[in-house]
């Protein structure tokens, strides 16, 4: 299992979670065993992933435990999850205390949890989702997970029609879009504003890239021109980089990923470096929501509509970000 | 006739400085040529354009970067010569006496809760961190009378407690993972003028302040009667000195981070090229420190534009950490070694093992066992478990517990041989560097392997461990002395802490694997690995009479052991020896740090325990409790969130560290 960089100095709420998800990691994958639900639908779901329950509550299905929700509902807000949902601890050091007072039917974990398989296999049947935020082509590898999850869950018809209507909304922003050509000439970064001299950008290998080619818009990181090649990304499909790589970009969008906080955006505010970048001068800085970027396919649907309302923006030229 | 020539001293320094920076100056004209990428240099130099990101960039990113390295050098370099004025130790500079750790550790916690960063807040904050670091150093080496090893070993502790506390932040507010970088995570990235200036004025302010004590510095080294009879206040001339070192460091800190060791290169190059005096070495240190500081700011900046790192960060201060440890290392035969005997037993007397004490141990520890199985909280609040319900989760509690009782047991026998060995209260399996090798193994196994399994992870641990031992004893295979074989540990441990340092901040993949082993955590412990803990814990425990009296002739000191037939030689490595295997068991349970093994003997002791069997099973008893309560604490504290064993053990066993120290002081007065 390819794991990802933490980067540097770290506010970002991405980065975060990438780091949790190191933080205790480590045994080797003993086997990938995706065990079957047992025979009638399970009731009782406990999920110790994020990006999981984002997928579960969209097939209409409530945890009855999972790892740190609060940390859902600041990073993943949509969709929304109930009050009362009790934590079961850490990411990937769940405890048992709490998970016997559960009673759990099945359990949704990721590749990370292998080596805990055994032990939590005491408790309830598996199934290990989420090897999708580390494949090279993640939207696909999403829709295939996302399936199999309605399938241990019973409700395939309801997988269906999310990868229909998140199909749908892709296609309705890309045709939009497309009758404005202005909006689409020049390519776009989409990052995070780690802190005031560095930004994590997304490139190839990320769900964001994978968006934007699907809109038909251009990812600045793929760009070969200024002499620089295809950046360089990690497992993950983001770069650290500090800000003076984006100046020799001179027709540029930037969209930068919520949330930004004040601390950030004040230094940003006082730091010469990044008042002489192109982007920010010419005023095609737009401020994104909350959005994970190993999200399921809701907030895949969230970013591809927030991406349309920031190039709107940008082609305003509107001060929203100076 | 007065000779052209410089005299050679200044001969020297003035040619090494002028190297470094050459060297340093070409490599960063290089880089204001790449930058600014054909627009105009003058104007890049004084005057951008704000419509030119490339005079932007030189002007306001490049410039102030090699303006800071030089102001850090300096004041840094100067931090360590007045340090190493003051307390007479070659190896004093603001990373060994713990003020770079705690300046640090002070401004995380202070950016925890007050988020909004106050200009003048942030270096007050870093210098009462600083400030009271330096003190917690100096109080646990009072008993050993400052002398220079003491000093060393204290703010070895210091920093591995700050470190502890750091990752403690990081566990339960994941916003302040920059804590992790405590040991070197200073970048000179800077953006405009003010940070710049900033530093420069403090500066000039603390060069102006030392003017005034420059002729009582200079008395103190014809030693302390003799500055006292030439009319040199002498306490407060050491006092005012080393607040302005710690003020120097505090600047450094709240402006760029932790950047180590600086402050131990640049007093030692000077003292090589011939700088002898004090005005002398006050003059050069900083240059040299200016200028090495900006050579391996510019190779960082080379190296992180290249391909293989582009998409990683390298701050400076993770290379001068790397880099500054081998130095620790070569300069550490200038210590000179204390006299055999810094530590008198003195002890309250106590009344051995009694049986009252022996029943008091058995039932302390038949209480942790019962907490650690049978009251825990859980979502609805605590409760007591009943039997099956002890039944249900006994499949994951037993392993652990046996783990940590296991740890415990290791921990405080190796602890309580090390400190019989060495008659140095302070010496404890953390600082002996073997669990450090041994963690270094694990690492390295784990980079060379990318997933290595349980059974190999174990055969790294032993690797590492016993090549630090050998590596130990070939230092003091001519004449053993137990402070070099310490200050061994010590580097060893320092290491590690730069590598884990490096590894995290460069952003590789298996850094999180990587810090799992360095918490200390028990989660992860397999029951194979509990019982085969076990397995070691007990045949130790039955092995140690068979030491006990060579540990009774070492208490007389090593003519009057040799006089009673003891080998001493021989007993010294196999009681190492014995150690390092029953370390190397406990840190792949939990991890290089924990304190145990350095509090379970004074525990011991301090109960009653006056021979080496008593105190040795005793401690045992101490330390198994000491590790269950404290794996206990960690499920329950956070719940559902567990912290890690080791962790718990660090940081409550730090304050009673302390306590112990300032105890002992005032019963021995």
């Amino acid at each position: 299992m390819n794991m990802i960089a933490p980067g540097g100095p770290m506010n970002s709420v991405a980065t975060r979670r990438r780091v949790l998800q190191w933080m205790a990691c480590s045994l080797p994958m003993f086997w990938l065993s995706q065990a079957q639900a047992t025979a009638s639908t399970p009731e009782r779901i406990v999920s110790m992933s994020w990006e999981l329950t984002e997928t579960l509550l969209a097939l209409g299905r409530v945890p009855v435990g999972m790892s740190m929700p609060d940390w859902y509902r600041k990073t993943i807000v949509e969709p929304v999850l109930p009050d009362g949902v009790p934590s079961t601890g850490l990411l990937y050091q769940p405890s048992f205390e709490a998970l016997r007072a559960l009673n759990p039917d099945l359990l949704l974990l990721t590749p990370g949890h292998a080596g805990l398989l055994p032990a939590l296999s005491h408790f309830a049947p598996a199934l290990i989702l989420g090897a999708y935020m580390f494949d090279p082509k993640p939207y696909q590898a999403l829709q295939v997970e996302t399936r199999k999850m309605a399938d241990a869950l019973g409700c395939s018809p309801q997988a269906e029609a999310l990868i229909a209507s998140t199909e749908d909304v892709i296609g309705g922003v890309r045709q939009r879009l497309a009758l404005q050509p202005p909006l689409m000439s020049s390519p776009t970064f989409v990052a995070d504003a780690v802190d005031e001299r560095y930004l994590r950008v997304y490139g190839a290998g990320s769900l964001f890239d994978e968006m934007l080619q699907q809109l038909g818009a251009s990812n600045a990181a793929h760009l070969t021109g200024s002499g620089e090649g295809r950046w360089a990304t990690n497992g993950a499909g983001f770069a650290l980089v500090p800000l003076q790589r984006l100046a020799t970009y001179p027709d540029v969008n930037l969209l930068l990923m919520g949330p930004v906080p004040d601390a950030v955006r004040a230094a940003l505010q006082g730091n010469p470096v990044w008042q002489a970048i192109p982007a920010v001068r010419q005023r095609r800085v737009a401020v994104m929501p909350v959005i994970c970027p190993q999200g399921g396919l809701i907030s895949m649907q969230r970013f591809v509509r927030a991406v349309e309302q920031a190039l709107v923006q940008t082609s305003r030229r509107e001060p929203a970000f100076v | 006739m007065s000779s052209p020539r410089l005299p050679s001293v200044y001969r020297g320094c003035l040619l090494l400085v002028a190297s470094l920076l050459a060297v340093a100056v070409v490599l960063a004209l290089f880089q204001v040529r790449t930058v600014l990428d054909g627009a105009s240099l003058i104007n890049g130099l004084f005057s951008p354009d704000p419509g030119d990101v490339h005079q932007v960039l030189v002007h306001d990113a490049l410039l102030p970067r090699i303006a800071m390295a030089l102001l850090c050098g300096s004041a840094l370099g100067l931090a360590g010569t007045l340090m190493q004025q003051v307390l007479r130790n070659p190896l004093a500079e603001p990373m060994t006496l713990g003020v770079f750790p705690g300046a640090y550790l002070a401004l995380s916690l202070f950016t925890l809760w007050f988020p909004v960063q106050v200009g003048a807040g942030r270096e007050l904050i870093a210098l009462a961190g600083g400030g009271l670091a330096m003190l917690v150093v100096f109080v646990l080496s009072w008993p050993q009378r400052l002398a220079p090893t003491a000093v060393i070993l204290s703010g070895m502790v210091v920093n591995l407690y700050c470190g502890a506390v750091s990752l403690a932040i990081a566990l339960t507010h994941f916003d302040l993972l920059a804590g992790l970088q405590i040991w070197g995570g200073g970048t000179l990235e800077q953006a405009g003028w003010q940070p710049s200036r900033h530093l420069a004025s403090g500066l000039v302010a603390c060069v102006i302040a030392l003017c005034f004590i420059r002729r009582s510095l200079l008395l103190l080294d014809s030693g302390e009667t003799t500055a006292r009879s030439l009319g040199a206040k002498v306490e407060r001339t050491r006092l005012i000195a080393l607040l302005l070192a710690v003020v120097l460091t505090s600047l450094v800190v709240a402006q760029v981070g932790v950047i180590a060791f600086i402050g131990l290169a640049a007093p030692s190059l000077a003292r090589m090229v011939g700088a002898r005096t004090l005005y002398r070495r006050l003059l050069w240190t900083p240059c040299i420190g200016a200028a090495i500081l900006l050579l391996t700011d510019q190779i960082v900046i080379v190296l992180s534009t290249a391909a293989p790192f582009s998409a990683h960060l390298i701050p400076t201060g993770t290379v001068t950490s790397l880099l500054g440890v081998p130095l620790l290392v070569a300069l550490l035969p200038r210590l000179r070694a204390q006299a055999a005997s810094g530590w008198k037993l003195n002890w309250p007397s106590g009344d051995g093992l009694t049986p009252r004490l022996a029943w008091g141990m058995a039932a302390l520890l038949i209480v942790s066992l019962w907490l650690s199985f049978g009251l825990s909280r859980t979502l609805d609040g605590w409760r007591i478990a009943t039997l099956p319900q002890v039944g249900e989760l006994l499949f994951w509690q037993l392993p652990h517990t046996v783990a940590a009782a296991a740890a415990g047991t290791l921990l405080a026998l190796a602890g309580t041989l090390l400190q019989r060995m060495t008659a140095n209260p302070m010496a404890s399996p953390d600082l002996l560097g073997v669990s450090a090798g041994g963690a270094l193994g694990i690492i390295a196994a784990l980079f060379i392997t990318g997933h290595p399994s349980p059974a190999m992870m174990f055969v790294a641990c032993l690797a590492g461990s016993l090549v630090t031992l050998g590596i130990m004893l070939w230092f003091g295979r001519s004449a053993f002395t137990p402070h070099r074989l310490l200050l061994v540990g010590v580097a060893v441990g320092a290491w590690l802490q730069s590598v884990v340092s490096a590894t995290l901040s460069s952003g590789d993949p298996r850094a999180g694997e990587m810090l799992e082993l360095v918490t200390g955590s028990t989660y992860y412990v397999i029951p194979t690995l509990a019982w085969a803990s076990a397995g070691v814990a007990l045949p130790g425990l039955c092995l140690v009479p068979l030491v006990a009296r060579w540990l009774e002739a070492f208490a007389l000191g090593e003519p009057g052991a040799a006089s009673i037939g003891v080998p001493v030689a021989r007993a010294r490595v196999l009681v190492l020896l014995f150690a390092g295997v029953l370390t190397t068991m406990a840190t792949l349970l939990v991890g290089p740090l924990s304190f145990v093994g350095l509090l379970a003997p004074h525990i011991a002791r301090f109960a009653g325990a006056r021979k080496p069997l008593q105190q040795l099973w005793m401690a045992s008893v101490v330390g198994t409790v000491l590790m269950v309560l404290s794996e206990w604490l960690g499920r329950q504290l956070l719940f559902p969130e567990e912290m890690p064993a080791g962790l718990v053990a660090t940081l409550l066993g730090g304050p009673y560290l302390i306590l112990l120290m300032v105890y002992r002081r005032n019963r021995r007065a």
